[in-house]
């Protein structure tokens, strides 16, 4: 029963995770053909236009959105976690459904949801100048600031579920001891929450780092499609413009790029707390 | 029980009859297909696209089969055709063809319209809000004023974005001269800090909502939203807007290809083409329908364009390996 199983899990990864990958690690050396997707042979061409400054800039701009991205979810999601681990029970199962219930939604309808927000003549508009805080609706939709809302809030909840589970194990005795040993409260942070809470925030930081280089549908939609990121890139290039052999290789190269990313975090994880790892 | 349940997997669809359309979405009001499939009894199954691009990825994966009756736009047709993904159409089976204007077939993507037929047609020209501009539009050439900085559209098309920019320079919209795309290129990154947004999926809402001034749009978006909010206008640049007609055709490797053309002949009905056309907000390309549409469409010029204004127009033409470097400036564009 057993082997059945595992054989099962390991067929389904086979046919639908590996075999695809493999596919497209051939198309990446494939030629580019006008009338078919790719025509069979052997460059290195499209790894070499991988370097060509624009591709490059694409790189670097997504790489950027994704980081940026992190960082806002981690100064957010950290103080929440914090706290919510700090309430009582009922408290604490009220606040987690809350940071759940958005995941009840396709994440797409909620970024159009996000769209009528943030519009010139939106709610956020007219509740702020019916506050009198601004004079003249903001332009938000379609800027990078949308962009910026819109991955912060889809993703912020894959922050804070490993920095709650962190901060929930961490004993509150440490935090007492601190203190009686005369460390101010922001030493006590600094020198035993943080280092004690660190996994957490490995954890939480790849969980949004890595579909943040991804997510494409959140720029095209609140950014108005003005500038690419490498997912709607290679969107682009599978369906637009029908240049898999370049898809592919561009795919690879960000796999790559995440598998590295994995790699780090484990070693930075081995590092931090060995015990926990090596169970 | 079992074999009752067999019984309906395999054996049940040999019974009815059932023809597979692939449209684009919003493009063919749900009566039209109630009413085709009271009278036959043939199953219509819709699916429908966003772009000619999808379309033409989806049937080249599927080695051109899957549908019965697609929907491409001329220099997609062009494109299909020069590489044997049609079937050619069996006239004798399709008598409506009789109501079609003549203005609208033998275009050089097709040219005796042995693959396809057109299904409506339209055109790309300027939309924009009367009161927001301080003078008249008349050319796309206005769209480069610098008053206009963060608040023109831009279709999310890249053929259409270059047709733009090579009008204005006064070259053809199908230019394969390596010097005029590069201008043209050049010319489009000067637009780019007007343009606030790139979208062809429903500028109309984006118009309606006032997130921009004015911009590139579809005349059948044009005419709805201009239903909405009388201010704004749909004009036809002095350049000439690109015209385009999407035809219907069918896939080499259809297997209802009797359906399909059941379906077809159907949709050339007058009173089916004028139920589509009255809908959707796009011409029909049948003369006996539009005779029988209300003077209100049928002598509006965002949707029915003069005859002078038509002249003017250019049809963007399948345009070979140049595409290539289009598509590589197109690139260029969007990284900055």
């Amino acid at each position: 029963m057993r082997k059945i199983l595992v054989g099962l899990s390991w067929g389904w990864l086979g046919i639908f995770a590996l075999l695809p990958l493999m596919m497209l690690f051939v198309v990446s050396f494939f030629h580019r053909g006008v009338s078919e997707f790719f025509v069979p042979g052997f460059t290195l061409e499209n790894y070499i236009r991988l370097f060509d400054p624009i591709y490059f800039t694409v790189f670097f701009k997504s790489l950027i959105l994704a980081v940026v991205t992190t960082i806002f979810c981690l100064l957010l999601g950290y103080p929440f976690a914090y706290f919510m681990a700090s309430y009582g029970k009922a408290a604490r199962s009220y606040l987690m459904i809350l940071v759940i219930i958005p995941f009840w939604t396709s994440s797409l309808i909620r970024t159009y949801a996000t769209m009528l927000i943030l519009r010139t003549n939106g709610l956020l508009n007219t509740i702020l100048l019916k506050l009198g805080i601004i004079s003249q609706p903001m332009e938000i939709l379609y800027t990078e600031w949308a962009v910026y809302i819109g991955m912060v809030y889809t993703l912020l909840p894959f922050m804070i579920l490993p920095l709650y589970s962190a901060v929930e194990k961490l004993d509150r005795q440490y935090l007492q001891a601190a203190s009686d040993l005369g460390a101010s409260p922001w030493q006590t942070f600094v020198k035993v929450t943080l280092p004690l809470t660190l996994p957490g925030i490995i954890a939480g930081s790849m969980l949004v780092f890595l579909p943040a280089m991804g997510l494409f549908y959140i720029p095209d939609i609140l950014g108005g499609a003005k500038s690419l990121v490498v997912g709607s890139f290679i969107k682009n290039q599978f369906l637009a413009a029908r240049n898999w052999p370049f898809g592919a290789a561009i795919s690879v190269f960000l796999c790559l790029l995440m598998g590295a990313g994995i790699w780090l975090y484990f070693w930075v994880k081995s590092r931090v707390s060995p015990e926990e790892t090596k169970a | 029980m079992i074999r009752i349940l067999l019984f309906i997997l395999f054996l049940a669809p040999t019974f009815s009859r059932i023809v597979y359309v692939y449209n684009w979405s919003e493009y063919i009001p749900r009566e039209a297909i109630e009413q085709f499939e009271k009278e036959t009894g043939i199953k219509v199954k819709l699916s429908t696209y966003d772009s000619n691009e999808i379309l033409y990825t989806k049937l080249k994966i599927l080695n051109s089969g899957g549908y019965d009756l697609v929907f491409p736009s001329t220099y997609f047709v062009e494109k299909m055709i020069s590489q044997n993904m049609l079937h050619p159409l069996e006239k004798e089976k399709l008598p409506n063809m009789a109501h079609l204007d003549s203005r609208l077939m033998g275009h050089a993507y097709d040219q005796d319209n042995r693959f396809s037929l057109p299904y409506l047609w339209g055109n790309s020209a300027i939309l924009y809000h009367k009161g927001s501009v301080a003078s008249e539009i008349v050319a796309f050439k206005d769209l480069w004023r610098p008053e206009f900085k963060n608040s023109v559209l831009m279709l999310d098309d890249m053929r259409e974005a270059f047709a733009v920019s090579l009008k204005s320079l006064g070259y053809s919209a199908n230019s394969t001269n390596p010097k005029e795309i590069k201008e043209a290129f050049l010319h489009l990154k000067d637009l780019m800090k007007n343009i606030r947004i790139f979208n062809s999926e429903s500028p109309r809402q984006i118009f309606l909502t006032r997130e921009v001034v004015l911009g590139l749009t579809f005349n059948g978006d044009a005419y709805k939203a201009s239903g909405v909010d009388a201010d704004l206008v749909y004009v036809y640049p002095e350049e000439g807007a690109t015209l385009w007609v999407d035809s219907v055709v069918i896939p080499r490797r259809a297997k209802n290809k009797d359906e399909a053309h059941e379906f077809l002949n159907f949709l050339m009905r007058p009173e089916i083409s004028k139920m589509i056309s009255d809908s959707v907000g796009y011409a029909s390309p049948n003369k006996a329908a539009q005779a029988m549409q209300n003077d209100s469409i049928r002598l509006n010029t965002t949707i029915y364009p003069t005859d002078s204004v038509i002249e003017k127009m250019e049809i963007l033409s399948d345009i070979g390996e140049a595409v290539f470097l289009y598509e590589r400036y197109w690139e260029e564009l969007k990284v900055q």
